[in-house]
């Protein structure tokens, strides 16, 4: 069984010394990276844009302002002209 | 047919209220509580036989891991009780219920994981790279032995479950046929008779066996993390 008294038979230097699977802070340490890996992983995509350029400006125009009063505008005309064509 | 199939796992009710409470606390009346220093013949079984349960499953635990005595006692008891009981033709087993043992599993289990990170947070890390793992396996490896822990507590409550309601079911389809074979064939009723006998029988052994590997590896769990 794998604990303290098993460790002190293994000696490793440089990074191996942190991160190996004999003794037991190496198999912490790779159980945290692995972990930690994962979660870069996930926060990666998350956060990563999924838009295009073209799309993000076409975006940009469209939750605009000026372009919210031209599409009321629009609506509006278009609405007048129905009644017109009705009566 | 199909519908009657079913209807003894449906949560029980008496004039629209839900007994299923009452059910669940039933076996404990069954036991009676030691009140002198040397009791009756049934209360001595019964002291007799905890002390050898205890005996044998806590024979690998250390102190901190003797101090879940009282609750895996309680637990073994319950299910192979619980278990017994729905034996009993027409009564409600709620080990048949997912719920009941999910509810039952994931403290429990959670409890172990909960002990172990708290006392041993490095080795219980640790735990989840096997000693030995090749470099490139080793990501491939934590994965998996993650997966393989979080699925303990439904790999405990499925089992349980499946293996009362799929014995309680069986009873059921071989008691229809032998009842359907009687005006067919005597022969092949008879024959159906002794099967079901044999099933009962085997049912008897996998309440108790069930109830048993539970607690064990409840025990197990509590033994890896403390």
């Amino acid at each position: 069984m794998a604990g303290p008294e098993t460790d002190a038979q293994f000696h490793f230097t440089g990074i191996k010394k942190y991160f190996n699977s004999y003794i037991l802070t190496g198999r912490m340490n790779c159980v945290l990276a692995t972990y930690g890996g994962i979660a870069l992983m996930i926060l990666y995509f998350k956060l990563r844009s999924k838009k295009t350029p073209a799309m993000k400006a076409t975006l940009t125009w469209t939750s605009s302002v000026k372009f919210r009063c031209l599409e009321k505008l629009m609506s509006t005309h278009h609405a007048i002209l129905n009644l017109y064509n009705k009566l | 047919m199909n519908e009657n199939l079913f209807a003894s796992f449906a949560a029980p009710s008496m004039m629209g209220l839900p007994i299923v409470v009452l059910i669940v606390m039933f076996p404990s009346v069954l036991f009676p509580t030691p009140s002198r220093l040397i009791n009756n013949r049934l209360i001595s079984i019964q002291q007799w036989l905890i002390q050898l349960t205890s005996k044998q499953m806590l024979a690998i635990h250390n102190q901190k891991g003797q101090t879940w005595a009282l609750m895996l006692m309680s637990l073994i008891l319950f299910i192979s009780s619980t278990n017994l009981l729905g034996l009993l033709p027409h009564s409600f087993t709620p080990t048949t219920q997912l719920s009941m043992n999910l509810g039952m599993a994931i403290p429990l289990w959670a409890g172990t994981v909960i002990t172990g990170f708290r006392y041993k947070t490095k080795a219980s890390l640790a735990h989840f790279l096997p000693q030995g793992t090749p470099l490139p396996l080793i990501p491939m490896l934590v994965v998996i032995e993650t997966i393989s822990l979080l699925i303990q507590p439904m790999a405990l409550a499925v089992r349980l479950t499946a293996n009362i309601t799929a014995g309680h079911l069986l009873i059921h389809l071989i008691g229809g046929a032998t009842l359907a074979l009687i005006n067919i064939s005597a022969t092949t009723a008879f024959i159906t008779f002794i099967i079901l006998i044999l099933l009962t029988i085997l049912e008897f052994a996998v309440a108790l066996i069930q109830a048993y590997v539970f607690t064990l590896l409840v025990s197990l769990y509590l033994h890896d993390n403390t």
